[in-house]
Formats: structure tokens, sequence, C-alpha cells
């Protein structure tokens, strides 16, 4: 049977689906492993008895989508279908054979190309059916999140399948494509965090945090990995009523990028040498691109491996020549091993590319000198307050900035900068501490700096110097309230549960319950506490308060949030705001919880917590000296 | 039948053809030969739109072949490395073409099943011997009923009566359908027997292209008996190469054989005979000439 349209070809497209059926199987069995068979795991086997149908409906169909719609999962089965379909490019006799059939190249492209998203998005389709037929049979009625999770999931499908075949064009070997893919998919990300990591080696007050913003769109699987989340939404009780999706606008725009892939890819194809088969690059002008990306790459990438190893290079001069010297190494040796696997050959010494590879050489070192005078401002560069969203400073934990006193930060940091050498002298003799400054900006992206703020007793008595300035500012009493107490320690009725470990005279212990009624007198007590200054502080907390006793029993509170409200308690260095303001309104961020340690001085809650009776003379608090007394060895108490 | 002109290919600055003509009349069977390397396989992967052209025209039957699925359809191509699907059994593979190919012939299919009887049609084919693989390949490709037949090194593996057997049943669509075949080859003994046109290729391109009656009638190899001294011919015949053991001597001569035997019987000579020269020989002899390094192999 010949096919009537011209640019699908029906035996091709049933040879693809009979050749390849392992493929496809595989990833069908997988999806109905995660949707269908997951929805009904979850209904038939949950350890929460309480729970209510309507709930666990919603926490399957969760479960489903959330693992469904994980991007990573469908990346590598996009390409995997795609190394599969367009394998044929990639062994000589194999492509010599297809394309000396009467079939055009362009019926050849549609027919693979199409085979590859029915072995995708057909599957999805299937498990998303077969899902939805368990659903009506357990009775769950929220089958639009399973709906809304298949279209994401095909959406993602189309797009990394369709970015696949265009990297297919690129090559004529199929583990190069695998390798080209990867490398696509995190590129951008991944050359900002070497850059990142360079300059944090090399210019003050640089991290390797990167903050790629926006931009990281060019590097498709890492920013879906970031945008695309499943949470249920709980009410303000804590009931779960719906189940919230993001990232639908980041597919949508992914998708139309896709079709661009795909009819790229369908004209590349058309104007490829097929003499290309087995070449790890079949397209004459990316050659230098892939020489000149492998050698800057790889050079930097070894060269920083190198120069951290090393370890004592702490002068930034000496730092830059050792750079210096072993990127011209690395950087050479990356270029000729790539010009290697480009010729499959050894021998290419040759007089042109010597000179291509000193050139990369000479640019090379440019680049390092330009940041060396820091002629690019990357270390002067402050954002302007007004395009900041959140600043935190990071000192023992991250403090929220609040919006007016950006500007006032801004100031410290300034101030930091400037005296960069002072500074660096107090880095080499210990008398500083790491301090933090990161702006989430309204652009979606991130700016982190870290500087060694000087610390020593001099610059502690000056009321003026950054360290005294970011000491007041954690101090504020209203600030250590939030970060004590949680952000909506203002309103009471969020608090709902208590705890405390009280401890006997043998060092047992036991975990008392605070109930509600008892919650509001203790909290009172603590806010009093710290109004009069009573509670521990945590920068730079060994310098300045060492002769502080603390209480190694914690009393732990948890409360509600409302969907709007900031929650950063669980918010450490690695934290990403972004992420937790996409998350607050999730499952995780709805109901947290702070710790609370006390120290001597916190003379007024002590004195509630007796009063509450939940101290008394067997169960105390107990002093981490007291407490390595009892148990008769050293611990660490942090 | 096929028309190439001026075609031109490199590879990375290297010219594997390098303007080559090439006229292939239809129902010939035109024998390409030409040492490794000289672009054979390079011009047959053009000749069937593989391979896309730097420069010059490949027509079939009037029409670029290049990306033309009509001008596709009228051959069949069995490479010198065969390719067959991963799993794919005989039937599998029948299937494939005939849903590829429209002149497709089910019944000629079935009809010369008794030719090959050692095939297993059910039989994974890459498990097959290489030279069942080479049978299944000439199999399906006479049962596409083309009108061209293109051949890369086509009997490598094949046993002799398998090798007969096939090319009878080629000279018999030859005959019948006037069906044309290229035929790429090493085994010149073996082309001799079977083609009528040969084309001789060298570093890209066609050297030669005569019918062989007229290549094996322009050089003739002159044995001659001397009573004394080397045998002299006139400065119009090309000498491609004397040799001699003791006073026979053995002369490759260019030109008329006859007026060479008759120039040499008038000098002072014992016997002068004239013997045919085998396709092997004419192309050893005329790649030699072109700096072709063949000087260690002959006699």
């Amino acid at each position: 049977m010949k096919s009537k349209i011209s640019f699908f070809n029906r035996t091709i497209f049933k040879k693809n689906i009979t050749q390849y059926w392992p493929v496809w199987s595989i990833y069908l069995f997988f999806l109905l492993l995660f949707w269908p068979f997951n929805i009904w795991q979850m209904m038939n086997v949950t350890y929460d008895l309480e729970a209510s149908h309507e709930s666990l409906s919603y926490y399957s169909i969760f479960g489903a989508v959330s693992i469904g719609t994980e991007p990573v999962i469908i990346a590598i089965a996009a390409v995997v279908v795609a190394a599969f379909l367009f394998s044929y490019l990639y062994t000589a006799r194999n492509t010599n054979m297809i394309h000396a059939l009467p079939v055009t190249r362009f019926e050849l492209f549609v027919t693979n190309y199409l085979s590859g998203l029915v072995f995708l998005i057909g599957s999805q389709t299937i498990a998303f059916l077969v899902g939805v037929l368990v659903c009506v049979g357990l009775k769950i009625t929220c089958i639009q999140y399973l709906f809304y999770g298949f279209v994401y999931a095909a959406g993602m499908a189309f797009f990394f399948y369709s970015l696949a075949v265009f990297v297919a064009m690129f090559t004529g070997n199929r583990m190069a494509l695998l390798a080209y893919y990867f490398i696509i998919n995190i590129l951008y990300v991944g050359v900002v965090y070497l850059l990142a990591s360079f300059q944090a080696m090399v210019c003050y007050g640089q991290v390797e945090t990167i903050s790629p913003g926006r931009l990281a769109v060019l590097s498709p699987l890492v920013y879906l990995e970031r945008y695309v989340s499943v949470s249920v939404n709980h009410d303000e009780m804590g009931q779960v009523f719906g189940i919230y999706m993001n990232g639908g606008f980041e597919i949508g725009m992914y998708a139309i990028a896709a079709i661009f892939f795909a009819v790229a890819a369908c004209l590349l194809y058309r104007k490829r040498n097929l003499e290309t088969a087995g070449d790890l690059v079949s397209i004459g002008v990316i050659k230098p691109i892939f020489r000149w990306g492998v050698a800057l790459c790889g050079g930097f990438f070894i060269s920083m491996f190198i120069v951290s190893a090393i370890g004592d290079v702490t002068s930034i001069n000496s730092l830059y020549l050792a750079f210096a010297i072993s990127i011209a190494v690395t950087g050479t040796i990356c270029f000729f091993i790539a010009q290697m696997m480009i010729e499959k050959n050894f021998r290419v010494f040759k007089k042109k590319r010597i000179v291509e590879c000193a050139s990369l050489c000479g640019i090379c070192f440019l680049v390092l000198l330009l940041f060396k005078l820091d002629v690019f401002g990357v270390v002067e560069y402050q954002p302007d307050a007004e395009d900041i969203e959140k600043a935190f400073v990071y000192l023992n934990y991250p403090l929220a900035v609040d919006v007016e006193d950006i500007p006032d930060l801004l100031e410290i940091q300034k101030e930091v900068i400037e005296k960069r050498d002072e500074y660096l002298t107090n880095q080499a003799n210990g008398n500083s501490y790491f301090t933090t400054f990161r702006y989430y900006l309204k652009d979606g992206s991130t700016y982190t700096r870290r500087y060694p703020v000087a610390c020593s007793p001099q610059y502690l008595e000056d009321k003026n110097s950054p360290v005294s300035r970011l000491l007041v500012y954690e101090t504020d009493a209203e600030r250590l309230k939030k970060k004590i107490l949680g952000p909506c320690y203002n309103d009471r009725s969020r608090y709902y549960d208590g705890t405390i470990e009280v401890y006997d005279e043998n060092g047992d212990y036991n975990t008392l319950h605070i109930a509600e009624e008892k919650l509001g007198k203790l909290m009172d007590a603590i806010e009093q506490d710290i109004e009069e200054g009573n509670f521990d502080r945590d920068y730079i907390s060994g310098v300045t308060r060492e002769e502080v006793v603390r209480y190694i029993n914690n009393i732990c509170l948890y409360y509600y949030i409302k969907s709007d409200q900031d929650n950063f308690g669980d918010l450490d260095y690695y934290s990403d705001y972004w992420e937790i303001k996409n998350n607050t309104i999730g499952e995780y961020a709805s109901s947290p919880e702070t710790y609370i340690t006390l120290t001597e001085d916190c003379v007024h809650t002590i004195e509630m917590l007796a009063q509450l009776g939940l101290t008394d003379g067997t169960w105390k608090l107990v002093t981490d000296l007291e407490f390595t007394e009892q148990q008769g060895k050293e611990i660490y108490v942090d | 039948m096929i028309r190439v002109t001026n075609l031109q290919k490199a590879f990375q600055g290297f010219h594997a053809l390098n303007g080559v003509d090439m006229h292939v009349k239809k129902g010939a069977i035109y024998g390409l030969v030409g040492p490794n390397g000289a672009g054979k396989s390079t011009l047959i992967r053009h000749i069937t739109g593989v391979y896309r052209p730097d420069a010059g025209d490949i027509l079939l039957e009037g029409e670029p072949v290049y990306e033309n699925k009509q001008a596709k359809e009228k051959f069949s191509y069995i490479p010198d490395d065969l390719f067959y699907f991963m799993q794919a059994d005989t039937m599998e593979m029948k299937r494939f073409y005939q849903g590829i190919y429209r002149e497709f012939d089910e019944r000629l299919f079935f009809r010369l099943q008794e030719f090959f009887p050692g095939i297993d049609v059910k039989r994974n084919i890459r498990r097959l011997s290489k030279g069942m693989q080479k049978q299944v390949a000439f199999w399906l490709a006479i049962c596409c009923k083309p009108k061209l037949l293109i051949l890369d090194e086509p009997v490598d593996g094949l046993d002799p009566v398998m090798r007969r057997q096939i090319w009878s049943i080629l000279m018999s669509e030859v005959a019948e359908n006037q069906m044309t075949v290229l035929v790429s080859s090493h085994n010149l003994r073996e082309l001799e027997d079977v083609c009528d046109h040969v084309g001789i290729m060298h570093q890209g391109k066609i050297m030669i292209e005569r019918s062989l009656s007229d290549l094996q009638g322009s050089v003739s190899k002159i044995q001659i008996a001397c009573t004394s001294g080397a045998p002299k011919l006139p400065e119009q015949f090309e000498v491609l190469h004397i040799s001699n053991t003791g006073r026979v001597y053995t002369m490759i001569v260019k030109g008329d054989a006859k007026l060479a035997q008759e120039a040499l019987s008038e000098d002072n000579l014992m016997i002068v005979d004239v013997l045919p020269l085998t396709l092997e020989e004419i192309f050893i002899y005329e790649m030699g000439g072109a700096d072709y390094e063949v000087k260690d192999i002959l006699f």
C-alpha cells in the first residue's frame, strides 16, 4: 500500500512502529505506572486512615501528575526516541540504503518526526485515557487536573522531541546526539555557572551561586525544572481543595519554539551532506564553534579545578598567573582533542590550527586581564534599589530586609566594596565574618555577593562600620520577632499547636504538648524577652556573645500562613526565593513551624513556662553544660 | 539511461569526483572499473541520489535524480555494504519494499523463491550468512522491477553457483525487459563475461568509456621470438609495455594489431603471435599509463 500523501510515507511509519516497538512500549509502560497505576495504588494503599475520599483523590492525582510532568523524564524519553528514529543518519550503510529509496528527504523527515511524536504523545494519550478510566472506576471527580497534566506532558514532549531532532541534524553520531542534547539543555546555565565560578575565584565578592535570570530560558531543562511544579492547594484550615500547577505559560512558549526547531531541523536535513554519517559534527560551520566551545569550556573548567586544587594561591596576582598558565595548557589540549574528534585523526597539528589555537589562548589572556582590571565593573556593580524585589543579608541565617531598608543595605555593601583591600587584609588575619548580600531582582534574576566583613573589636566599636550597622539591623525587635516567632506572629489565631522538650535529672527527656490556650501567653512572654534584648543574636555570635548560656530545650510552634504571606522560615543559604515564593500556597509551605532556643537571659519566657506548668521540679530546662555533665561526655551544641 | 555530466564532489577539500562524464545506454550492462579510491562508490552514490553533487548533472532518462522520487523509482540499488532493518526477516523486508516501490512484483517474488532455496524467509536476515544476505538483496531488487539496477561490488561473498545463477537471472531481465545494469566491481574476469560497456575510473574521472569489444580491439598483446636484438615497431604504435624471457618478447601495443603484426613480420623475427587481452590486462595497462602503481604486478 502506498501513501497518497506526498509528505508522509505510511510504509516507513509502519516500519518505525514495528521496528522500534520496544522504545514506545517501555515509555508507555512507565507512563501507565506513573499515571493510572499510581492513582489506583494511592487510592487503595494509604496509611492515612482518616483521610477523606476527596482528599485522597487530590493526592492521588497530584502524585500522578507530579511524576507525569517531570521534565527530566520527558526530556530523556524524547532524546531516546529521536536517537532511534533518526539513527539511519548515523551509519553510512543505513543512510545510503534509506536515501537511495524513492522517498524524498522531506517525506522521510516528516514521517520520522511524526513517528516520534506518536511514540511520545501517543503513549501519553493512552496512559491519560487509562488514567481517566481508573479515576471513573474509583469515583475520582477531579479528573480535570489529570488532563492539565497530560497537556503539560504533551507540550514538553513536543518541545523536547523537536529540540532533540534539531540537535540530531548537527551530528552524524548517536552518542554525540545524546551528549549535544544534554549540553544544549544546560548550556547557558552551565556557561553562567562557569563564569560565576571563575569570577568567584578572581573577583572580590563574587560567589559561585548562579543567577541566570530569565535568560535561563535558553537552558530548557533547567528552566522547566525550575518553573514546572505541581502542588496541592490547602485552605486556611489545611483542607485540600485543589491542585495548583505552575509553568503552563513557559511550556506554551517552549511549544512555540518547538515549531521553529522542527522547521529548522527539516531545512537542515534537506541540506545535510549524507557523507557525514558517523561524524561528530555534520555541519561545516559548526566545527570551529565546537572546537572553540570545547577548548573554552574544557579549559576553564579544568583550570578552575587545578587552581582550586593548588589551594594556597592566596595573592590575587599569583591566582591570575596560575589561571593563565593553566588555561593556556588545558585549553590547548582541549582544542586539539576536539579537532581530533572532528577529523577522526590524530594528525591535527597543522599550521592553520596552531595559529587558531594561539589566537584562542590570546583571547583567554585578554579576558583574564580585563577581569583583573575589572573593566566589566563586576566588583563595583550594585543593582538599583527600585529594581530589587526582595533583599536578604545572610548572617548565620537569612535575614529578610524590608523594602524601605534596601537603600541602607546597598550603602553598607558599597562601603564593604570600597574597603576591599582593608577587608582582604583582615580576612587574612582571621578577623572577618563572611556575609552574603542577596537581591532577587524584579526581572527574575538573582544578585549575590559574599564579602569578608571585618569584625575585629575596632570595627565593632565603630558604630558606623558595616558590622555594627548590620548588628543593629539584626537586633531590631520587630525583625527578631518575625525570625523567632514566624512571619505572622501578630496574628495569634494562626498558631495552632506547640511542643517543648523538657529534661529530668537523669537526662531523660519528655516532649510536652503546649495547648492552644497556653500558646498566647507563652508568645507574649517571648515577645517581651525579645523587646528587652534577652534573646541570642546570631550574627558573628562567636565573637560577640561567647558568655551567653543557652538551653538545649527546643520550643516548637506550629502555625498556618496565608497564601500571599512571605514564609522564609525554612530558607537557608542555598534556598531560592523564587522557588519558595512559587510554592508558598503549596502543600509544604502551608503549615510551617518555628524552633526557639532560649538563653538564661530569657527570664520572662522561663517564668511563663513554669507558670504554665510546662517546667517544674521534675521536668526542667537544661543548659548545654548541665546536659554534658549529665551525659558524662562531650556533646556539641550549636 | 544515465547521463552524468561534469560531476564534481569534494570532501573537506579532497576532490573525490573531478568532472565525471558518463553515459550508460538503455539495456546496457555497464561495468564501472577502477582502482581503490578512484571514486566508483562515490559516483554510484550520486547516481542513486544519496549524495548531493557540488557541480554537474546526473540525469536518469532525462530527469535529475537528486531528491526526485519519480526518478528514484526507476532503479534498485544493491550497495557493497548491505543494510537490513534490525530484527527484520525476508518477508518483512519484502513488505517494506512492496510499500516503497509501486512496481514491486509479489508474484515474481514467490516465483523466484525456488532459486534461493537456502534462505529461510522467516529468519532474521542479519543472522543469515553474508552470501545469503546478498542473495536476499538481489531477490528483492529484481522484484522491484527496476529499469535500472545499480550494483556496487555485487557478487562478493557469493559462491560460484549462486553467482552464475544470479547473473543468469539478471541477463534474462536485461533481455526480456530491457533492464539496464550498472555494475561496479573489482572482479574484472566476471565483468568481462557479462558487460557490454566498460568505464574505467581513475582519480575521480572516467578515463575511458567504450564498448568492451572496442576496448579489447584497441590494445593487443604480441609475443615475438627474435633471433637477435629487441623487436621494434614504427612510431605510430604506442607500446604500453615490453618484457622478455630470453629471446621471447611480450609487447602490449595500442593500435591496430594486424598492422603491428605486419610491421613486425618485416623485421628479422622468427615467430609473431597476437593474443587477445583480458579486461583485467587492459585495466592494468591503462592504469599503468595513468601512473597507477602496477609495475610490480606486470609479468
